[in-house]
């Protein structure tokens, strides 16, 4: 059941796109959010906990793409779980990627709505947004990936100049990180995981899908480190910035605390109010976070129905966008982000990839023993 | 094909271009009114919130030289029992939209700061449009009345009061610009306590309200910065005078630049020297003395003599020793002044508090509860140390010259 591969990816992902693909994922919107910071001042730490981990979850799940060799991962479950089994897995895969998708669509309409366009109704900036997404998606994974690639330079460039910002106007203070680990390396554990590896370091056994169309197998487990090694730098830094800009306890009171400290900058009277260029290149993270996920989730409806990808991108982006308005309200919508999919998403993340990469593993030396 | 898609998707880019450029969510600018200061009271169990609105017919520039025959601001004054229900009744009264976007500044009068301004905060922090960097002042009396005052140099008088408190922060370092963030971030830290600046107007208020004032070159009264609130979770709970104020700035290492008055004769009597401040850095250190918390202050700073009444020969270097060591003394003198303000009044707006929780967390957290009292028990120990960069373009001074031979 090799579904159509020419209508997946007409050609092979390069090296860069891979590259950035993965930076701009695992951004995505969570600079704006101040992650485990019921650690305090120590949140950053977390960050750089949480970092080491998902830098493991990575290695499982980039050992499982290199034993299994030509496979993207419907195939994988299809192989390991058989038809029935692994079809279904798939479709539960599919499901929870399409949701995935649906979460950043609405925190997309979300944060339009609380920040720059209040009175524009919701669903008019969601639909806008995933009906270009969907036009990406039924494109080919190549377009969305192109389109990331082109993204990106934007995005690095207003990071950088956010933070010579932040130094120019004298905001950052290394005292407010203080006193360091004051309750020791448990509390800071305690935040990480398993949350930080749920949202946002797991999130990226989506690639499991792409890894297969890349140029080189060998070069993309390098790049994908490399790409998840800086991601892991740079959210780390923004929060530890972040957290020496505001204090702990702003950061604990506050819905966006990084937009707080962005609304803090003044330089020579002028730059002020810059809140509204970072909302924007949240905007794009949170963009390419909602694509990757749709995009994931067709190609295993793709894989699994035999129908080529524009035609499952037509009938998941409704979904997708009708699925939106299923929760009830915004209250809703973060209680099941903090209390469901945070506590469990590292199951789906993690443990099943790494049974999986067991399953593989005996099969593989069952083989050898039959050939030898 | 080809064509009409291509039509389609012009269509539908022009669609979503409009949808998500705004065009729902439009403020036309003359139906806006742009505030530019607030301010608050409290009586008889109610909030009363002002807003002192921009005219932008009479914002023409500041140097045009036209006579204003309308006053360039509009005030109004509305109450309510909540603070943002306050605000939003002046919808009664004007014909704009409230844009407090655009606010620069905000005044609590006597009575709300003692009744407790936290649901103020509470406003701030929850609004997306009220930003946090926004000026906040104290006045004694009504935030109202200062509200009403034009300054003649300013058209917007937000922005003048903004200036006003920015430029002495920066400059001489009296006082410091607390904006509500900075405010929040002390009142939610350790001590739990700040300081904010007073407005106060000086001479006649009545001059000042008319346009009239804006006629005359002398005016009778004046808007200026007096004294220090002291804010004790989030009530007022008392005023220090100029002096004091300098020596808490000192104590909390908020001195940027300034000038320090010191006797240059050593005997502490009148102090008519000056020495003005380049670089100053104080370093709070908390030590157990036997069981017993204190506080171990070290001053740096760097400067030199803008204004000297002494005979002495200033280009000694023992002469520039002993000026250093009088500093110094000068120093000492306003950081005890400060010191005996915040003890009587039982308020660590100094940060003393952050030192100690930074270095004996364990401790702090035995002593938190009742730090005001442990605070004023501290007895704090002070060295100063001043380096004299300069003395400045002229020496000896001219009556000691005149007084040679």
């Amino acid at each position: 059941m090799s579904g159509r591969d020419d209508f997946i990816a007409a050609e092979p992902i390069g090296k860069i796109q891979l590259m950035t693909a993965i930076i701009l994922f695992e951004i995505g919107s969570t600079p704006m959010f101040l992650l485990a910071r019921d650690a305090g001042q120590n949140a950053w730490i977390s960050m750089a906990v949480g970092a080491a981990a998902g830098t493991i979850v990575l290695l499982v799940l980039l050992s499982l793409q290199r034993v299994s060799g030509e496979q993207d991962w419907t195939e994988m479950l299809l192989s390991r779980l058989g038809k029935w089994g692994g079809g279904a897995m798939a479709v539960l895969y599919a499901l929870i990627f399409a949701y995935e998708s649906m979460r950043n669509v609405r925190d997309f309409g979300a944060m339009a709505n609380g920040t720059i366009l209040p009175q524009t109704p919701m669903w008019v900036v969601m639909l806008i947004i995933s009906a270009i997404a969907c036009y990406a998606v039924a494109k080919g994974m190549n377009v969305v990936f192109r389109t990331i690639e082109l993204f990106f330079p934007f995005v690095a460039l207003s990071y950088c100049t956010v933070a010579l910002f932040f130094f120019i106007s004298d905001l950052p203070h290394a005292y407010r990180l203080r006193p360091v680990l004051d309750q020791g390396l448990g509390q800071v554990l305690k935040h990480a995981l398993p949350e930080l590896i749920s949202f946002p370091y797991g999130q990226v056994v989506v690639f499991l899908l792409f890894w297969k169309y890349a140029k080189e197998p060998r070069r993309a487990i390098r790049v994908s480190l490399t790409a998840f090694g800086l991601v892991s730098l740079f959210l780390t830094a923004m929060s530890a910035l972040t957290l020496s800009i505001i204090g702990a306890d702003f950061a604990k009171l506050v819905a966006y605390p990084f937009l707080e400290a962005v609304q803090l900058i003044h330089i020579a009277d002028f730059l002020e109010r810059l809140d509204i260029f970072v909302t924007l290149v949240i905007f794009l993270g949170l963009f390419v976070k909602l694509s990757v996920f749709y995009l994931a989730s067709n190609v295993i409806m793709s894989r699994l129905t035999g129908w080529s990808g524009r035609t499952c991108a037509i009938i998941l982006g409704p979904l997708i966008f009708g699925a939106s308005f299923l929760e009830p309200s915004q209250t809703f919508h973060i209680w099941l982000g903090l209390k469901v999919q945070v506590k469990y998403a590292w199951i789906y993340q993690v443990v099943v990839p790494f049974l999986i990469l067991v399953l593989t593993l005996f099969a593989k030396r069952k083989s050898a023993h039959r050939s030898s | 094909m080809k064509r009409s898609s291509r039509g389609w998707k012009l269509i539908l880019t022009l669609l979503a271009g409009v949808l998500l450029g705004g065009c729902w969510d439009r403020n036309e600018l003359n139906e806006l009114g742009i505030i530019s200061a607030t301010g608050i009271d409290w009586a008889d169990g109610k909030w009363i919130a002002s807003s002192q609105i921009v005219l932008p017919l009479s914002t023409m520039g500041e140097g045009t030289g036209k006579q204003l025959s309308v006053a360039p601001v509009d005030v109004f004054s509305t109450e309510g029992e909540g603070i943002r229900n306050a605000f939003r009744k002046a919808s009664l009264e004007t014909t704009r939209k409230l844009y407090f976007s655009h606010n620069q500044v905000v005044i609590i009068g006597e009575s709300a700061a003692k009744h407790g301004f936290d649901p103020l905060l509470d406003v701030y922090l929850r609004n997306m449009d009220a930003r946090e960097d926004v000026i906040m002042f104290l006045t004694s009396g009504k935030a109202s009345d200062i509200l009403r005052q034009i300054s003649p140099t300013e058209w917007n008088p937000g922005n003048g009061l903004r200036k006003l408190i920015e430029a002495e922060d920066e400059q001489t370092s009296r006082m410091r610009a607390m904006n509500i963030f900075q405010v929040i971030s002390e009142l939610l830290g350790p001590t739990q306590s700040t300081a904010i600046p007073e407005i106060r107007l000086s001479g006649n208020p009545e001059t000042l309200s008319s346009v009239e004032a804006l006629k005359r070159s002398k005016l009778d009264a004046r808007l200026k910065l007096g004294r220090v609130g002291i804010v004790k979770r989030n009530k007022l709970v008392g005023w220090v005078k100029l002096e004091e104020s300098s020596g808490m700035m000192w104590l909390g290492n908020h001195v940027r630049n300034g000038f320090v008055p010191y006797n240059c004769m050593g005997d502490n009597a009148v102090r008519s020297s000056s020495f003005r401040v380049i670089q100053a850095k104080t370093k709070a250190t908390p030590y157990l003395d036997g069981g017993r918390l204190r506080m171990k202050v070290e001053v740096r700073a760097e400067g030199a003599i803008e204004d000297f009444a002494c005979p002495d020969d200033l280009s000694k270097l023992d002469v520039v020793e002993r000026q250093e060591k009088y500093v110094e003394e000068g120093i000492t003198l306003l950081m005890e002044k400060g010191w005996k303000a915040l003890k009587k009044l039982q308020t660590d707006s100094v940060g003393f508090g952050t030192r100690v929780y930074e270095r004996y967390p364990k401790l702090w957290a035995k002593v938190k509860n009742d730090w005001d009292e442990q605070f004023a028990k501290l007895d704090p120990e002070f060295h100063v140390a001043v380096h004299i960069e300069g003395t400045g373009s002229s020496n000896p001074t001219i009556s000691s010259y005149q007084r040679k031979p």
